[in-house]
């Protein structure tokens, strides 16, 4: 029975597709269905664009702009979901919810796949390209502009003698290079240790290891501080305190869980960290 | 003749001797102390053992006193913790069930801690009032222990009891996985493999606080238990011409061990199969007495459970190996000897 | 005085009575003998009077006190029990089985003192086991392990010996060497209750027989006057051979009769 009647709306919505037309029109029914996507649309788009977004976009834990995406409604990574919002253009990024976006695209509809950020230049491509998508070239441009304005005036310290420092996630992962995180580090003047480790991307570090490696500064990646799990109770283990009492800090991951204008605070608040503390001292 | 008879009189054989079994628990302890030096100066990364302990015991926060304290330090008193109880229990419930394979892990009562640790951890309970977590685990515990009692019965046989420990634990897996996916949390769902198998890896004193003292309770009601055990090996009405109130021990037994295992799954997650290899081994070399086997498991179960923690930080490549993993290894495979042994036996 | 005694007790199993006004009194030095047909309630009886199983109705005493108001401990010291089925469940030694007899004489953390041990040599030696006193339980042979029972119902040193069938499956040497260990423990100033099956060593060796039928007391008294024709036929369905060898009276269960047609005297020495 729901088979048959997911299979009409199926039917009737292929007839109905708007999907020749739209390619070079401006789209005003826009769903995205990547936390990414959702956060660059936000940053981008007027509010009246926007048709929908995932339900990570809400959550104040990894998603920047968890308050404003709360005026939109949510879709689940589902085609039928997303239909029901008749969009004219869906956002998705690599790698993410393929199912779907193969889907809808051999319903024709118009989907755009942005590449995952996989360091901080990107996410000024990234902005371009969604920013020409949309229509919005111009505000595009400024937002790149004002990033890089912002990483400018940072002005890390010359490479040589820089403090390191480690990024401690939940289940104890930590973040290598290359990398997003990687670069907003050296962009506020750290050496980011987890590189001497070998660990690329993501890796596991056990709690001793992480201890042994002795950062100056430990960045505990904090997030779900409502609901808890062994994988982030790690992240209070009370050695974390001990070993490094006066350099630890925690950052909220809403900043750098995906790439965006709001990264360039993470380096802000760890450049103004870096410039406040005797690293000399520390070592 | 009658003077010889007199002066074997005052000479029971082995009964006089205060001896029995000392040595036994002389060699556990020292076998312990060992694996608890191990324990402490073995792990992923290389530490200068005597080094650290000096700088430790002189007050100074090198990094290795600080992973050696922090880390190492409530790692090993867990697995001490941990193991003494689930051995202690498993030698309990032998004793009480009459049956080899009464086990926590076997009849349900490690799964059902398991699940009332899962629904107050990750619910947020255990945020607000910490000590909801072993309360939680204690809960399920009991539930499990007082479920095993109706379905298998006091004299229920050795198959009727696995049955039910079957059904108990597939029950409590469930609904563990149920709450794990419901949880707010999304890497709660990714967890069951803690709370189904257990670790004591990245444990910290706070688990130690928590979960310790209701570990020594519980230990201590079952260590109570040595006398009525003895007399129960009688049967129920020898025992109870013998003086046991059986009411009492009942309680004491179920009330131990949900204070037990509540508290050491609620920190340390179901480890299986201890309280089952662990009795086995030690009964012989205690004279097969249930007494004598209570203090002897839980010395033996802290020693396996060291072993065994120590051992899972040696998995030859990728993350450590659960402790559970490690235990049901070397367990099962015990299981089906005595499987087969009672088979021949007694179905 | 009555060491133990039972007055009008009563058991309902749901509906079915089990026991009905039953009396029974056993006083110091008297081995009593319990008999009658399988189901008649001898088992329940005993159990009674080990305190296991309350009644539904009637009073029990132990040495003249109702048995609510001695004290567990007091009353395991006083009253062992030795029921039909022996349960073993791991192969501790003989002794230890032994000197679980004391178990009711000992504080929570006490260790057997001297007199314990005392005790549990002096019931090894009656029950004549100290020959495999280390072996472990579960090797011995049913007449070793009957004994074993016995020296560990002895140890506990009771003034009332309640034992169900403790000669069942044994050979006719040791069925005689247990029940004179029974005939001991009473000339010693005990009680004993024993129930048995064994008719010619019930008139042998019991001062007294109560025989139940149907769960009530079918004849009591001295074993000439139970062990009659009308009440062996009434009861057990048999025809008996009766007679007298010096003071002692016999029988021997000769044929099952199934009418109730008088029998014909068939006792070559009767009365």
């Amino acid at each position: 029975m729901r088979i048959f009647a997911a299979l009409l709306l199926m039917v009737a919505t292929i007839a109905t597709a708007p999907a020749l037309a739209a390619e070079e029109a401006r789209p005003e029914r826009i769903v995205s269905l990547n936390l990414c996507t959702d956060q660059l649309l936000i940053a981008l788009a007027e509010p009246g664009r926007i048709a929908a977004l995932s339900h990570l976009s809400r959550d104040p834990d990894i998603s920047y702009y968890a308050e404003a995406a709360r005026a939109f409604p949510s879709v689940p990574p589902d085609a039928h979901a997303v239909m029901r919002h008749e969009p004219d253009l869906v956002l998705a990024m690599q790698h993410s919810a393929r199912n779907t976006v193969a889907l809808l695209e051999r319903l024709g509809y118009r989907v755009l796949d942005l590449p995952v950020a996989e360091r901080l230049a990107d996410v000024g491509a990234q902005i371009r390209a969604l920013a020409r998508a949309l229509g919005e070239v111009a505000r595009g441009e400024a937002l790149i502009a004002e990033m890089e304005a912002a990483l400018a005036a940072l002005d890390p310290q010359p490479s040589t003698n820089q403090p390191t420092a480690i990024v401690y996630q939940a289940n104890g992962f930590t973040i290598g290079a290359p990398s997003l995180v990687d670069d907003l580090l050296a962009a506020a003047g750290f050496h980011n240790l987890a590189r001497d480790l070998r660990l690329t991307r993501q890796g596991r570090l056990p709690l001793e290891a992480l201890i042994y490696a002795d950062p100056d500064l430990l960045i505990i990646e904090e997030a779900r501080v409502g609901s808890p799990s062994l994988a982030d109770q790690l992240l209070r283990h009370p050695v974390l305190e001990r070993a490094r009492p006066r350099s630890t800090v925690r950052v909220s991951a809403d900043l750098w869980t995906c790439g965006g204008p709001f990264s360039v605070e993470a380096s802000r608040r760890l450049a103004a960290l870096r410039a406040l503390a005797p690293w000399e001292d520390a070592r | 003749m009658t003077g010889v008879a007199k002066t074997d009189r005052l000479q029971p054989i082995a009964l006089a001797s205060r001896t029995q079994g000392s040595w036994l628990f002389i060699g556990l302890t020292l076998f312990i102390l060992l694996f608890f030096a191990l324990s402490l100066s073995l792990g992923r990364v290389p530490l200068a053992f005597f080094e650290a302990l000096g700088a430790l015991l002189e007050g100074e926060d090198t990094l290795g006193a600080i992973v050696l304290y922090e880390i190492r330090l409530p790692r090993a008193l867990l697995a001490l913790m941990v193991g003494a109880t689930l051995g202690l229990t498993g030698a309990a419930l032998q004793g009480y069930l009459r049956n080899p394979l009464a086990e926590p892990g076997i009849i349900g009562v490690s799964a059902s801690a398991a699940l009332g640790s899962v629904l107050v951890f990750y619910y947020g309970l255990a945020a607000v009032f910490p000590l909801a977590l072993p309360l939680g685990g204690m809960a399920g515990a009991f539930v499990a222990v007082l479920l095993m009692h109706l379905l298998a019965g006091r004299q229920g046989s050795a198959l009727g009891l696995i049955l039910a420990g079957v059904a108990v634990n597939s029950l409590a897996a469930a609904l563990t996985a149920l709450a794990l996916n419901l949880a707010p949390n999304p890497f709660a769902a990714t967890e069951i493999i803690f709370w189904l198998l257990g670790s004591l890896a990245d444990r910290s004193f706070t688990h130690v606080a928590l979960a310790a003292p209701l570990m020594a309770l519980g230990g201590l009601v079952m260590l109570t238990l040595g006398r009525a055990l003895d007399a129960l090996s009688l049967g129920e009405e020898t025992a109870e011409s013998l003086g046991v109130d059986l009411g009492a021990l009942r309680l004491r037994l179920i009330l131990g061990t949900a204070l037990g295992v509540g508290a050491a799954v609620s920190v340390a997650g179901a480890i299986g199969f201890v309280g089952l290899i662990v009795p086995h081994l030690l009964r012989p070399l205690v004279g097969h007495r249930p007494s004598l086997l209570l203090p002897a498991s839980a010395l033996g179960g802290a020693a396996l459970t060291l072993v065994s923690d120590i051992a899972v930080r040696f998995a030859p490549f990728g993350p450590e190996l659960r402790l559970g993993v490690f235990t049901a290894l070397i367990g099962a495979p015990f299981f089906f000897y005595l499987v087969i042994r009672l088979r021949r036996e007694t179905w | 005085m009555n060491l133990i005694e039972a007055e009008g007790v009563s058991v309902r199993l749901g509906r079915r009575p089990v026991l009905e006004r039953v009396d029974l009194a056993a006083p110091a030095g008297c081995v009593l003998g319990l008999i009658g047909p399988n189901g008649a309630g001898k088992t329940t009886l005993l159990r009674l009077l080990a305190r296991l199983h309350p009644p539904d109705e009637g009073a029990l005493r132990l040495d003249g006190r109702p048995f609510g108001e001695v004290p567990r401990r007091v009353f395991a010291r006083s009253v062992a029990y030795l029921p039909q089925l022996a349960v073993l469940q791991w192969p501790l030694a003989v002794e230890r089985v032994v000197a679980l007899g004391r178990l009711p004489h000992l504080g929570p953390w006490q260790r057997p003192g001297r007199r314990d041990l005392e005790a549990i040599q002096n019931a090894m030696e009656a029950a004549d086991i100290g020959a495999f006193a280390t072996r472990a339980v579960t090797t011995l042979s049913d007449g070793e392990r009957a004994r074993a029972m016995i020296a560990r119902a002895l140890a506990v040193e009771p003034r009332v010996l309640l034992a169900d069938e403790p000669v069942a499956a044994l050979d006719p040497g040791h069925q005689l060497q247990v029940m004179a260990l029974l005939r001991r423990h009473a000339q010693k100033g005990g009680a004993v209750v024993v129930v048995l099956h064994e008719l010619t060593l019930a008139a042998r060796f019991c001062d007294r027989l109560v025989m139940l039928h149907e769960g009530r007391v079918l004849a009591e008294g001295a074993p000439q006057e139970v062990l009659r024709e009308e009440t062996l036929e009434e009861a057990f369905h048999i025809r008996a051979h009766r007679g007298r060898f010096g003071d002692e009276t016999f029988v021997i269960p000769w044929e099952r009769v199934t009418t109730n047609a008088a029998a014909p005297d068939i006792n070559g020495a009767g009365k």
